[in-house]
């Protein structure tokens, strides 16, 4: 038997890579921001203060709220295994009625009930929020992976859990009225036309963009996302990945509600309820799929912004809201499918 | 004799790179139990894809009791009464016994389910087999000798003909094995032909009446059981291998163990005790389904269920791995046999599988990836690997397989790990890259790594190993150092053979 010896040919060429298409239709970011585009076109056409400062800057006061939302839910559902965060409308009421009751030792409400308060400088307000919000992110977290919970199932009990305990507490009530100084955060506009609000989504986008596209922890979340065993193999602490983006989609619905608390200068403990939906929706109109180990923050943001200015247009038209659920609906349902489409032809 | 029931004519079947079936003859007689006999890639899972319809023969012809006929699908080849055991059993879990045995085929009654039938039905067809299972009872609560007995019986519940058995015995203990044979003995009573393919020669020489050997897609010998010996058998099966293509392998001689484990257990090993010297290249070599990937998972802390180790240590320190964070802390590395499910994320680029377990060395002290460092680091692996690819922002999807191994090869080459344990590092690649993995392998030595190479595929054991295991049932059965190689031994110790 000849055991040894033999001359390695240089191999020839073994790749069966397709070229890689760059082609901008297949762009998902690019298709939306046609879709933004020929909105704001249509838009200008039929209604003749659609494309206006006033409006727009009005509209991304709104949008930037929803939008921190959306930037969490991007990082759960890039992280995959049927990744998915129910209970963020209910942390945004949980934190709004939580804000709002620490505005001053009294508290105005739509019910005869005395409930008290305690007067807490913003930041407090802001930190206790945040550590609520880490908190709830935090149970999700360890339901989803020591309890190997369905995420979709632990987040939905969460959410029932989180808002069923807002309501006993405020016995259904709404509270009213804030400081000047709190409502001085969302009222406020830089330069008198980019509203505060936006100033805070933009730099929590920049963060989400270097966290989840440029550092060593959004390698791990796309690689927990794309394959959770070939993650653990490579070494990666899966769960704690895994846990990480509950707690961040848990801290930016918190963040979230302290600006709309501001921004409404009331706490409604029904607040935020079917946020979780516009939020999944804009993350699967920005490219994301359901499956995960996919996406980009701005591809979500972008997905927002088409909603809120379509939902927008619909309202300008005197379009009455019920039909304009309907309508916003099946054009999700387009854009997804021409999504879906052309992600099948990359694979 | 008797009469033919299946025959094959000059079947022949490429696939890129490879010829996996050249001008094959193949023949069936009705009642016989046939025994299908060749090493991992003769070919034997082809025939039987091409037999079942899974499979277009690109020449070729087959006739079913004398009838010439095409399969497209394995619904065509149901109904002709050729019927399937698949190694990886394709029960529904949830479902019950007799649903399983009926599926597609549940008797109605007024247009729906009549369950009393049903049971009657699959109690018959048990009792037919000398099976006491309740056909009530849930799938995933039988054992997985009761679960390969349903998988039987659900092939014999329609108008079988033809039974195909693929390694039916793997995952069965001795005394069950006996009784699948009683059974195998029943069905050939009732005149139904069986195909019966095992590793296990000890097997084919108790059940079978004939036996066909493949070897590198093409027939070597059609012989009634008793006209061959064991080592006429294990001969024609190896013959010579075409090509040699491994790097020459020399010994370091070193002293020093890089990885000593003393009795390891769990729910299917038993007191492996084994050592890698550093530099040092060895094999583990058994059938399909000796407990191997059990071995490779216990040791890079995977699967850590029932395990228990006496000692485990790498390089002379005593250590615990409880996962693999822990394993790769110590240096070892991991090439899995399922590339897809344990070693990449197809659905990434190049560049973030590879990085994937030494990120901490291509980012600054706050985590951002450095991207110049990254390229760098990662285009110098694609070129030592020769990765074929126009940039490392390719997706692992489109690339080969053989690219695809050589990605998971570079993981580890990248965060320097001085163990490599190997899971079939080339099952379902071609010969080139074969060739170039093995030659990787060979490298990784030069540079200072101990290879644990743990395969079922005894050319590539022989020609890349200085030492090596003998695998069998979960157990270590035997030690050879390079010189000792003799095939037929191997073989035969592997397959529970005495020679």
């Amino acid at each position: 038997m000849n055991l040894s010896k033999s001359v390695i040919k240089e191999p020839k060429s073994l790749s069966y890579e397709l070229p890689q298409t760059k082609s901008l239709f297949k762009n998902t970011t690019f298709t939306i921001v046609l879709a933004i585009v020929a909105t704001l076109i249509i838009g200008s056409i039929v209604v003749d203060s659609f494309v206006d400062i006033f409006n727009l800057s009005r509209l991304l006061r709104q949008a930037s709220i929803l939008g921190l939302i959306t930037i969490g839910m991007t990082f759960v559902i890039v992280g995959g295994n049927g990744g998915i965060d129910l209970s963020v409308g209910a942390i945004f009421g949980l934190c709004c009625v939580i804000s709002i009751s620490l505005q001053s030792e009294t508290l105005k409400n739509t019910g005869s009930q005395k409930f008290t308060g305690i007067e807490a400088p913003i930041w407090a307000i802001f930190l206790t929020c945040i550590l609520a919000g880490a908190l709830i992110g935090l149970l999700n977290g360890i339901a989803c992976t020591y309890l190997k919970l369905p995420p979709f199932i632990a987040t939905l009990c969460m959410m029932n859990i989180v808002r069923g305990a807002v309501m006993v507490y405020t016995n259904g009530f709404q509270f009213i009225g804030v400081r000047p100084d709190f409502a001085a955060i969302s009222n406020g506009f830089l330069f008198d036309i980019i509203p505060n609000t936006l100033i805070v989504l933009l730099i929590a986008a920049v963060i989400a963009y270097f966290a989840l596209h440029k550092s060593s922890y959004g390698r791990k979340v796309f690689a927990v996302g794309a394959n959770l065993r070939a993650a653990a193999i490579a070494g990666i602490n899966t769960k704690r990945v895994q846990i990480s983006t509950y707690v961040i989609s848990g801290v930016l619905a918190a963040i979230a509600a302290v600006l709309y608390t501001s921004f409404s200068m009331s706490g409604d403990p029904k607040a935020g309820s079917g946020y979780e939906m516009d939020a999944i929706t804009a993350v699967l109109v920005g490219g994301t799929p359901m499956i995960g180990g996919k996406g980009t923050v701005a591809g979500s943001l972008l997905g927002l912004l088409f909603i809120y200015l379509l939902k927008n247009l619909l309202t300008h038209l005197d379009i009455n809201s019920y039909i304009q659920q309907l309508l916003t609906a099946l054009l999700m349902l387009a854009v997804v499918l021409v999504q879906s489409k052309s992600n099948r032809k990359e694979a | 004799m008797g009469k033919c029931v299946l025959s094959v004519e000059n079947i022949t079947k490429s696939f890129p790179g490879v010829t996996a079936l050249d001008n094959v003859n193949f023949e069936l007689q009705q009642g016989e139990i046939h025994g299908l006999c060749g090493m991992n890639g003769s070919g034997k899972s082809t025939l039987l894809k091409i037999i079942t319809g899974n499979e277009k023969q690109d020449n070729g012809k087959i006739f079913v009791d004398g009838n010439e006929t095409n399969f497209h699908t394995v619904l065509d080849s149901k109904k002709a009464g050729i019927n399937m055991v698949y190694q990886e059993l394709s029960l529904v879990p949830y479902l019950s016994v007799a649903e399983n045995i009926l599926l597609g085929n549940m008797p109605k009654k007024n247009g729906f389910i009549s369950y009393k039938e049903a049971i009657k039905r699959s109690r018959e067809i048990l009792e037919r087999l000398g099976l006491h299972i309740n056909p009530t009872k849930i799938v995933e609560e039988l054992s997985v000798a009761e679960k390969q007995m349903v998988e039987i019986a659900k092939a014999l519940s329609g108008d079988t003909k033809i039974l195909l058995l693929d390694e039916p015995s793997a995952v069965l203990t001795t005394s069950e094995i006996k009784s699948l044979f009683k059974i195998i003995k029943q069905i050939k009573e009732q005149g139904v032909t069986v195909v019966y393919i095992s590793h296990r020669l000890d097997e084919v020489f108790e059940i079978c009446d004939r036996v066909t050997i493949l070897r590198d897609g093409k027939n070597v010998g059609v012989y009634n059981i008793g006209d061959i010996d064991v080592n006429e058998l294990v001969s024609l099966m190896i013959g010579r291998s075409l090509v040699d293509f491994y790097p020459e392998i020399k010994s370091y001689g070193s002293e020093n163990n890089a990885m000593e484990v003393i009795n390891l257990n769990n729910y299917r090993l038993k007191d492996i005790s084994f050592h890698v010297k550093e530099r040092e290249i060895i094999g583990i070599y058994g059938v399909v389904g000796s407990g191997q990937k059990e071995l490779t998972e216990a040791l890079f802390g995977i699967d850590t269920k029932e395990l228990k180790i006496d000692s485990y240590k790498i390089n002379g320190k005593e250590t615990c791995i409880k996962n693999p964070i822990c394993a790769i802390k110590n240096g070892l590395a991991f090439i899995p046999d399922e590339r897809k499910q344990d070693g990449i994320a197809v659905s990434l680029s190049i560049k973030h599988n590879a990085v994937l377990p030494f990120l901490r060395k291509v980012c600054n002290k706050v985590g951002f990836i450095k991207k110049q460092t990254e390229n760098e680091k990662v285009n110098d692996l694609m070129k030592k690997l020769s990765i074929k690819a126009s940039n490392s922002d390719v997706l692992v999807n489109n690339l080969s397989g053989g690219n695809q191994q050589k990605v998971v090869i570079a993981k580890w080459l990248g965060k320097n790990s001085n163990i490599f344990i190997c899971f079939e590092p080339t099952r379902g690649i071609d010969v080139d890259a074969k060739a170039q993995v093995y030659k990787v392998l060979g490298d990784l030595r030069e540079s200072g790594a101990s290879v644990i190479l743990i395969s079922s595929e005894l050319s590539e054991v022989i020609g890349m190993t200085e030492r090596l295991y003998i695998m069998r049932k979960g157990e270590f059965i035997g030690e050879l150092k390079r010189e000792e190689y003799q095939e037929e031994k191997i073989v035969s110790l592997a397959s529970g053979l005495e020679v």
